[in-house]
């Protein structure tokens, strides 16, 4: 072998190990960056999920659970959202939003928010209701004064698009930066626990 | 020549050892990645799939069947939960007319009450709020209503009370919720009717409110 030549080698050995190397501290870096685990399509990695669904098992059985079960017999309605948000990984602490449309004209909006830990004694929870239309009577055919005697049963989707505008606007009013990322779906289930949804 | 086989050998060892630790480093990329993605262990995972039915099923609510005869619906259909969060008193606030004194008292099994509104009865209007013992109490309604022509026009008039801490009774039996009092004129009399008054906004507590002593 040349003289030439078996420097070329040796270069190219080096330079081959140099590469190896290089990738080992790619592979190095990937493993610190996710200690976290991939993030799915809603910013969240398994971890995170894990941590959300602790959280909220810390409520099964308590008045929470009671109250979003009782309120959802109240408005006669499933909630419309339900949106779990991640604050923060270290401590963990979850932004809880559940929101609910009536069934009734004469029933209110509801919501709830709640600032979810793994340690329901430093979790708050919070409930807001609002009527869509304010208690007192059925209004009369012009729309400017109320039926006396009446009350107000009609179903609060017969007052038509504009109502819905409204209740996508309150929906949206009191989330409190809910549906930011990263977060997931949520559920309500029969027993008043909450379920995380996965992000598709 | 000896010594450029030496360095070659050299050369080689690195390598290999550069492979072996990315492999090791690989290894636990992929362990690690994979604890995370399944985050629960097979029993767990199997507890996960059996509690989706019964109690740990989406909630779902059971409505009344609604008539409706040509576009309208010819039945008043009422809420079917009377909600039971506040219990109201009226009393007459001597030598005023149409001057009266509400005590609202906490009496839910949600936590403190925060926000409230009350209602007169149909037709009657509040004048004027004279005071409140907690929060702050204002006059509200619907206003629009009436266009450019009644200007002056507000439907559904009520007293908002807001900024308040009626705290939780101890046993929804017991009535030894926080109350609070709400002094106010009217343009009629009220016969004798407490109103209504609702809920607006509360700070739930963790732990359930017994509703009797044990």
């Amino acid at each position: 072998m040349t003289r030439p030549a078996f420097r070329g080698r040796t270069r190219l050995l080096l330079v081959t190990a140099g590469g190896v190397l290089a990738l080992a501290g790619c592979g190095g870096h990937g493993a610190s960056s996710s200690s976290q685990g991939p993030t799915d399509s809603g910013g969240l990695t398994a971890s995170d999920r894990h941590a959300a669904q602790s959280a909220l098992d810390e409520l099964q059985n308590s008045n929470v659970a009671l109250q979003v079960v009782s309120i959802t017999k109240w408005v006669q309605s499933v909630p419309a959202a339900c949106r779990v948000h991640l604050v923060s990984r270290n401590p963990a602490k979850f932004k809880v939003y559940v929101f609910w449309i009536p069934w009734l004209a004469a029933e209110p909006y509801a919501w709830l928010n709640m600032d979810v830990t793994n340690d329901p004694r430093k979790s708050t929870f919070h409930l807001g209701t609002v009527e869509p239309v304010l208690s007192g009577g059925r209004l009369k055919p012009n729309g400017r004064a109320i039926a006396p005697g009446s009350i107000d049963t009609t179903l609060l989707s017969r007052y038509g698009p504009q109502q819905a505008r409204k209740s996508r606007a309150l929906l949206a009013a009191h989330a409190d930066g809910a549906f930011a990322k990263p977060g997931a779906m949520c559920q309500v289930l029969q027993n008043g626990s909450l379920r995380l949804l996965p992000n598709t | 020549m000896g010594q450029q086989s030496g360095r070659t050998k050299l050369a080689a060892v690195l390598v290999g050892c550069a492979l072996a630790v990315g492999g090791v480093i690989a290894a636990v990329v992929v362990a690690t990645g994979g604890n995370d993605n399944t985050g629960t262990t097979d029993a767990e995972a199997s507890v996960t799939l059996v509690r989706t039915t019964g109690q740990w099923a989406p909630i779902t609510v059971t409505r009344p069947q609604v008539p409706i005869i040509g576009g309208g619906i010819p039945v008043d259909i009422d809420p079917v939960v009377v909600r039971t969060d506040l219990s109201t008193t009226l009393s007459l606030l001597a030598g005023r007319p149409n001057s009266y004194r509400i005590t609202v008292t906490n009496t839910s099994n949600v936590g403190a009450i925060n926000s409230l509104q009350w209602y007169p009865p149909t037709g009657v209007h509040i004048v004027k709020v004279l005071g409140s013992s907690d929060g702050h109490c204002t006059t509200a309604g619907l206003t629009g209503f009436g266009g450019n022509q009644f200007r002056t026009v507000v439907l559904f008039p009520n007293i908002l009370c807001d900024q308040l801490d009626l705290k939780p009774p101890t046993c929804t039996c017991l009535g030894n919720g926080g109350s609070m009092t709400i002094s106010f004129v009217t343009d009629k009399d009220l016969g004798g009717s407490l109103g209504d008054a609702r809920m607006r906004a509360a700070t739930l507590v963790f732990n359930r409110i017994p509703g009797y002593l044990k």
